[in-house]
């Protein structure tokens, strides 16, 4: 239940994440500082796959003899996280809705 | 080779060639600097046990190659490597069951029945195999559910993952299905040939000596077309592999040369023609096939020779 209920921010959390350049792991510890939790094997392919979509743009650079591939959202990743944000609250709104007169 | 780089190879192994060498460079660099970076944690390099609790924590190859293809759909993404090559497995060995069975229908002795009972035999057979495909299918689709709700892991370690001493070179489509093409067509030869030479006023058969060989003849060119069909699902090139066709290919050319050294291989007969006259048209088929014979047993001397160098030499992935 949790795993399903999380499912649903974390393309929104990448997105908002790599509004800065970052390469896999930094994107993995950016997001751990958050609060978020995320394995690895569930991060990795979910930023491939959204640089798929063409939400995310990648490349490698070279730093300290060691290659790395830095994510960034693209305008249209920026665009789309903008849309999920403005969904993201009004279901925040209609769930306190729901949830406010339980304990 | 670093276990970092072995655990990568075996991951590439179930992609796609066309994703293997971009999802390998990313994976290896994302796990050098959680290494790292857990160094750093704690102080000091890491052993070799550390790193393989790092890998473990990742996941087995299988499910991690699995993660990064689309959802299948019959089977959840970890088990679906495995479901695939279970469904190859059964596939392939119903076909030569198959084939088997058929070829002993044909040549079974009971008149006009042959036919209709091959027929019947293969509607069974396949009404048994959809139904195998359907139970495997759902076996896979119901353990996948339950791996991926329990979120458990395999039991594996990464320190026990196969050795690869190089990239995993794939095995070319063309050379695969040329192999099958010449496999078929030394089966046609052997037992097709005979009969359309056949007409009302020539007898053919095939001599004396050959004739007890024909099962051992097709069991070797089925043995071809297995290991065409275990390329096509494998892809890989193996030392096992190269060694098995060393063996086979050797032994299929010394069996062919021993038919056209010692037996003869067609005997034509027409009626009238009398002894002299029924040898002079048997001379030119007779030569004819044991030209093509001896020529099937050079190419496959030369393809052993070249396999058992391939399979000599360094570097070659084992899986």
């Amino acid at each position: 239940m949790r795993t399903e209920l999380r499912r649903g921010g974390l393309v929104m959390a990448v997105l908002a994440a790599l509004r800065e350049k970052h390469y896999g792991y930094s994107l993995r510890k950016r997001l751990l500082d958050a609060g978020i939790d995320i394995e690895e094997g569930t991060l990795y392919p979910l930023i491939r796959r959204l640089e798929t979509q063409g939400l995310l743009e990648s490349e490698w650079i070279e730093s300290a003899g060691r290659k790395r591939r830095y994510y960034k959202a693209t305008e249209n990743g920026l665009h789309v996280l903008d849309q999920l944000r403005g969904e993201w609250s009004q279901m925040v709104l209609s769930l306190e809705q729901l949830l406010g007169g339980k304990p | 080779m670093s276990l970092v780089s072995r655990y990568v190879a075996n991951v590439q192994r179930f992609l796609p060639p066309g994703m293997r060498d971009d999802v390998g460079q990313e994976l290896q660099s994302l796990l050098e600097d959680r290494i790292e970076a857990e160094a750093e944690r704690v102080g000091h390099p890491l052993a070799e046990a550390e790193i393989a609790a790092i890998l473990r924590e990742h996941g087995h190859p299988r499910r991690v190659a699995g993660s990064y293809l689309p959802a299948p759909g019959l089977a959840s993404s970890g088990a679906f490597a495995l479901y695939k090559r279970t469904l190859g497995r059964i596939v392939t060995i119903w076909f030569l069951v198959t084939i088997a069975v058929g070829l002993y229908e044909i040549y079974r002795d009971n008149g006009s029945s042959a036919l209709d009972g091959l027929m019947g035999f293969w509607h069974g057979v396949y009404d048994l195999m959809a139904l195998l495909l359907i139970a495997v299918t759902l076996v896979f689709h119901f353990i996948g559910d339950a791996l991926d709700r329990s979120g458990r892991a395999w039991r594996w370690d990464p320190a026990r993952l196969p050795q690869p001493q190089g990239t995993w070179l794939p095995v070319s489509l063309p050379r695969v299905i040329g192999g099958s093409i010449l496999a078929m067509s030394f089966l046609a030869l052997v037992v097709a040939a005979p009969h359309s030479f056949a007409s009302s006023e020539v007898t053919v058969a095939v001599g004396d000596g050959v004739r007890p060989l024909l099962p051992v003849l097709h069991g070797l060119a089925l043995f071809s077309l297995l290991l065409t069909i275990v390329n096509l699902l494998q892809r890989h090139v193996t030392r096992a592999k190269l060694y098995a066709w060393v063996a086979a290919a050797i032994a299929i050319a010394a069996l062919v040369s021993w038919i056209i050294i010692f037996h003869r291989v067609l005997v034509l007969t027409q009626p009238g023609l009398g002894k002299w006259g029924s040898l002079f048209i048997s001379v030119w088929p007779e030569v004819l096939v044991r030209a093509l014979l001896a020529l099937a047993a050079l190419l496959l001397v030369r393809s052993a020779w070249r396999a058992w160098q391939r399979a000599r030499t360094p570097g070659l992935p084992l899986i």
